[in-house]
């Protein structure tokens, strides 16, 4: 029986698509955002350079954070502990350059990457090594954590003095230093998560643990780093933090957990898997919205409830556009379950 | 084969190693009264909301979902409770429109969950931070229960207080519930095994959201006797988050090892109570407490999961 050798769309020549669908529909996004702000702010102050200036060097700290914890998403983990890991190595960075202890800021941020890592290694052991749910795990971390920094500094809040370590988030040619700190930690991530075998393996994971268990690729270890790298983004968004804000509070950072959560499963759900440059336009989203609603006179307390609300539809949005993310896949489970 | 001895210690080994716990702990330290008969009314009064969260926790995990969203909505229906409570002055009203609140919020959990195959796990963490948000826009500081008959439900001058009683006939009526009826059976199946349940022509998403909407209850309830016991409204859900969680977990790991379980859920829930208490009792510092529930927490779960290591997967959320 002769085939149809003519399939037209096999054969037609694929078309150059500048942007994928999803990428258009977050163009759509943005831009609505964009145009909505515009017209309800009065004066038109929210299309000054000034306020865009500013949404852009907002929207620096949630990225990073979203980085690590997409990266562990990507491997269907789950870190709770982000925020406080970023709220200690604030704190110790701060502390280690005050006072009769004076480090150079190159070494005590060092510090600080290497503790980070160390907290990243401990969940990333828990989880892989002995087998307890990755939330478990971060959860009874989160509670270490807000033990021990309480025994570092006793509650108070630590200045910083040093004007090199600031200026890690000054502004000199119009653009914050955040920014260019963003963009080498985005390639940083791109090549890592998206280009390198590193990166396959880790979203392949997360995809399909059977099918990474019979390649052969070592689960354990690759869930171990993925922890690593999490805590290590998060004290580095933790830094940042400090050095804009010129002074470190016990728990400054804890609530940046949000940010890091809706950033990193909207980005995962409607990419179907990690992507460095749709967190960075998601977090330009929030922190578009979160500006527009912040001059509106809405109070900061709202704009949490929103950010929860975008959580949620984001999810929504995800199955509406029938994506299929690993991110669906995400379950609570009671690790005991399996255990007789 | 497991020999029956090793059968005893894998269900009965967890509590009994709690109690050496105590008892080491009680020998140590043996000028502090740990078990006198003021102290142990403290102690489950103290526990009791922690205790009926967990039960409601329980529910959820017997049917198989997982829930956070419980962190966020406990702050938010005490600031409920104190704000209609203030406002008519009457237990009833508030415990309904807090149990409304929580029902409500928890049928719209089950239903993202069961009916549109939602992630439990995001749909709940989004629900915690929403809530969140809601509580401190309601107020902004502590928010105080005025009413005096209000308060005195959680006093201990005679007997002991209503709320334990209250939370005992909810532990009892679980333990029938969940052990001796065909509700509880199925709510069971479901959460073991939910092929089998729908061979077996179980319903499974009615099953979830009835476990939601008990949970719900359970967690109104809790609530509200929260507000009666404390009078002086504060983001009281702050700290019950690991309290709870590791209540539950180390509920599972007795009785019927791997799963929640009424009692097991109970004597956990006690054991993080007596605990607590005893480190209050000897001026450890608040911070030093949260470090030994986090430790607690990791340990108990962890020495199960390292137990029975060669049985699960080699990762798992």
């Amino acid at each position: 029986m002769p085939m149809k050798t003519q399939n037209s769309t096999l054969n037609q020549k694929p078309r150059f698509h500048w942007l994928s669908p999803q990428m258009r529909m977050f163009l759509v996004l943005i831009l609505s955002v964009f145009v909505i702000f515009t017209f309800t702010i009065p004066n038109f102050y929210y299309i000054r350079t000034a306020n865009l200036n500013n949404i852009l060097t907002d929207s620096v700290i949630p990225a990073i954070f979203a980085f690590g914890m997409g990266i562990i998403l990507a491997s269907r983990g789950f870190d709770l502990s982000l925020g406080h890991i970023a709220s200690m190595i604030a704190l110790i960075v701060a502390f280690l350059m005050s006072g009769g202890i004076k480090f150079d800021p190159i070494l005590a941020v060092l510090v600080g990457l290497v503790v980070a890592g160390l907290v990243g290694l401990i969940n990333g052991l828990l989880v892989s090594r002995m087998g307890i749910s990755s939330f478990i795990v971060t959860l009874g971390m989160q509670f270490l954590i807000i033990g021990i920094r309480q025994i570092i500094t006793h509650g108070q809040s630590v200045y910083i003095s040093n004007a090199s370590f600031k200026s890690l988030a000054s502004t000199q040619i119009g653009i914050s230093n955040l920014v260019f700190v963003l963009i080498i930690i985005a390639v940083l991530c791109y090549i890592l998560m998206e280009k390198s075998t590193f990166g396959r393996k880790v979203q392949f994971i997360g995809e399909n643990i059977e099918a990474s268990r019979f390649m052969g690729i070592d689960i354990r270890q690759y869930t171990m780093y993925t922890f690593i790298l999490g805590a290590i983004l998060a004290a580095i968004g933790g830094i940042l933090f400090a050095a804009r804000a010129g002074a470190v509070q016990i728990n400054s950072v804890d609530s940046k957990l949000l940010d890091a959560i809706t950033i990193a499963v909207f980005s995962g759900v409607i990419f179907g898997r990690f992507k460095t440059t749709g967190i960075i336009l998601v977090a330009i989203l929030i922190s578009m919205i979160s500006t527009g609603m912040s001059m509106l006179g809405i109070k900061t307390e709202w704009i949490e409830f929103m950010k929860g609300f975008i959580l949620l539809s984001s999810i929504f949005l995800g199955k509406l556009l029938n994506i299929k993310s690993s991110i669906f896949k995400l379950k609570l489970i009671h690790i005991l379950k399996r255990s007789n | 084969m497991r020999s029956t001895h090793s059968k005893f210690i894998r269900l009965y080994g967890m509590p009994i190693g709690l109690l050496i716990v105590l008892l080491v702990v009680q020998g140590i330290y043996s000028n502090v009264p740990l078990f006198s008969l003021l102290n142990l009314k403290h102690i489950l009064l103290e526990t009791v909301s922690i205790a009926l969260t967990a039960l409601g926790l329980s529910y959820i995990m017997i049917s198989g979902e997982g829930d956070l969203s419980f962190a966020g909505m406990f702050s938010l229906l005490t600031v409920i409770f104190a704000m209609v409570s203030n406002q008519f002055n009457n237990f009833t009203a508030s415990f309904l429109a807090v149990c409304s609140v929580a029902i409500v919020v928890n049928l719209f959990i089950a239903l993202l969950v069961t009916k549109l195959k939602f992630s439990s796990f995001i749909v709940s963490i989004a629900i915690m931070f929403m809530a969140n948000g809601v509580e401190k826009g309601l107020h902004q500081q502590t928010t105080l229960v005025q009413d005096p008959t209000i308060l005195s439900f959680s006093t201990i001058e005679f007997g002991l207080p209503l709320v334990v009683l209250i939370a005992a006939v909810a532990f009892v009526v679980s333990y029938f519930l969940i052990n001796k009826t065909k509700f509880g059976f199925s709510l069971r199946i479901v959460g073991e095994n939910k092929n089998a349940a729908i061979e077996a022509g179980i319903n499974t998403n009615r099953m979830k959201i009835a476990a939601y909407i008990i949970a719900g209850f359970l967690i109104g309830l809790a609530a509200s006797i929260e507000s009666t016991r404390v009078g002086a409204i504060y983001e009281q859900g702050k700290f019950y988050m690991l309290p709870v969680f590791a209540g539950c977990f180390l509920g599972s790991s007795m009785f019927v090892p791997g799963r929640a379980n009424v009692f097991g859920t109970l004597i956990g829930a006690l054991f993080l109570g007596v605990i607590e208490k005893f480190m209050n009792m000897i001026n450890v510092e608040s911070h030093i407490v949260s470090i030994a529930q986090g430790v607690i927490l990791i340990v108990a779960v962890g020495l199960v999961a390292y137990k029975n290591r060669d049985k699960i997967e080699q990762v798992s959320l």
